[in-house]
């Protein structure tokens, strides 16, 4: 059988793509973000095997301290790019950097999935929605919102986006490092604590 | 143990980012108060992660833990506030501050020097690259706290009231790079101690000298 991550992209992506030509102009950037986030994690997946096999397949050090910081800089770049290149207002920003992380954590659950498929429950399902599909959309979220706040800031701008990357690297390695721990259900609710919050943060912001 | 000094540290870098935050929100503080903020917020975050990885692993990982991105992310908060914000003010390049830059030359010297000594008592591995790197940002930071501390004051005051500040984020730095030196990779206790203070102080003294400034 072929690579089971590539035939889950593209059943995922070029779905997606096919979509694109039907729609208007702003809800077509969403699709695009959201397949530039399943992209990411096709590229990500392949770059966190050879880091798996670099570390001698020890899973807790990887995924606590290496795959937190490729993926979170993989996921950076289109939102970077967009805020440098195209627009850097918060009202754009914002919707396409959740659909970076929303399209990123789509394939990694479809692969999950189709890896594990008889041992999947629904708990399962809601546990990688609302756990590390939530992860992966608030860090791209708190990392758009925070570049849309240093871009006009320039002194601010090398420090914060390290400071931004940082801090969504270590997020995304503090639920990584629970849910593999005995405080699993302490990591599940962390996206859920933190996603009310920034919501209403960013709905009292527009 | 040191999952005990870990929290603490953590604690006390959220009572010094907290403190700043509330008072950010309440009066409109200048971006250099703002940056030294959120620089205390990234010690926070990245102290946590530790004080996380005590907690479900026991120890922390021999080599690089995310957790050091945090201090990394801290040092280059406070070297850009000095350097972006701070630098342009009080030295306009002229040749009368030569002197000035190069004692400042001896902080960043020092961080060299122990960092030397750190690869020579542990060798080059994982865990020492990662402190080089940190020491890297320290060396960068601490060069502008000690030129800042030591400049002769012409803006009107403005260094005189960070300078309590700077000599504060001078000790920071020692103390941060004193952790690995004094028991290997293990955290003691009068450095923890030391740090706490320091991280809960940061914000407050900054804030007090910028007071007298302004007023």
């Amino acid at each position: 059988m072929d690579n089971l991550t590539y035939i889950d992209f593209i059943c995922v992506a070029v779905s997606f793509a096919l979509m694109l030509p039907l729609m208007e102009k702003k809800l077509s950037h969403l699709v695009v973000f959201m397949i530039v986030g399943i992209s990411s994690c096709l590229f990500v997946s392949e770059l966190n095997n050879i880091f798996l096999e670099v570390f001698h397949n020890e899973m807790f050090y990887v995924t606590t301290t290496i795959t937190p910081v490729t993926e979170e800089i993989i996921k950076m770049i289109p939102i970077l790019y967009y805020a440098i290149v195209i627009s850097d207002d918060r009202r754009a920003l914002i919707p396409n950097a959740f659909a970076v992380g929303v399209g990123f954590a789509l394939l990694e659950n479809v692969v999950i999935l189709t890896q594990n498929v008889e041992n999947v429950t629904i708990l399962w399902a809601l546990v990688r929605v609302f756990g590390s599909g939530l992860v992966h959309g608030i860090c791209t979220v708190m990392v758009g919102w925070g570049i849309s706040y240093i871009k006009k800031r320039r002194k601010f701008f090398y420090c914060g986006t390290f400071a931004l990357l940082s801090a969504a690297i270590i997020y995304h390695a503090t639920y990584n490092l629970l849910v593999q721990s005995q405080y699993q259900y302490v990591g599940v609710l962390l996206p859920i604590v933190t996603y009310i919050p920034v919501i209403i943060l960013l709905k009292k912001k527009e | 143990m040191n999952m005990y000094l870990s929290l603490a540290l953590t604690i006390s870098a959220g009572i010094g980012f907290g403190y700043g935050l509330f008072r950010l929100f309440r009066d409109e503080s200048a971006l250099y108060v703002r940056m030294i903020v959120f620089g205390v917020g990234c010690a926070m975050l990245g102290r946590l992660f530790a004080t996380l990885l005590y907690l479900v692993n026991g120890e922390l990982f021999a080599g690089f833990n995310v957790g050091i991105l945090g201090i990394i992310g801290s040092f280059l908060f406070f070297f850009s506030a000095n350097f972006w914000q701070m630098d342009s003010i009080v030295d306009d390049g002229s040749p009368k501050f030569r002197k000035t830059r190069l004692i400042a030359l001896v902080a960043p010297l020092i961080v060299a020097a122990l960092c030397a000594v750190i690869f020579v008592l542990y060798g080059f591995n994982e865990a020492t690259i990662s402190i080089g790197i940190e020491g890297l940002f320290l060396a960068l930071a601490s060069y502008f706290h000690l030129k800042h501390l030591i400049i002769e004051d012409v803006s009107f005051g403005l260094i005189k009231s960070i300078r309590s500040y700077n000599l504060l984020a001078l000790v920071y730095a020692a103390l941060c790079l004193s952790e690995v030196l004094v028991e290997g990779f293990e955290l003691p206790l009068i450095v923890t101690v030391l740090e706490c203070t320091v991280l809960i102080a940061f914000i407050p003294v900054l804030e007090r000298g910028m007071k007298k400034w302004t007023t």
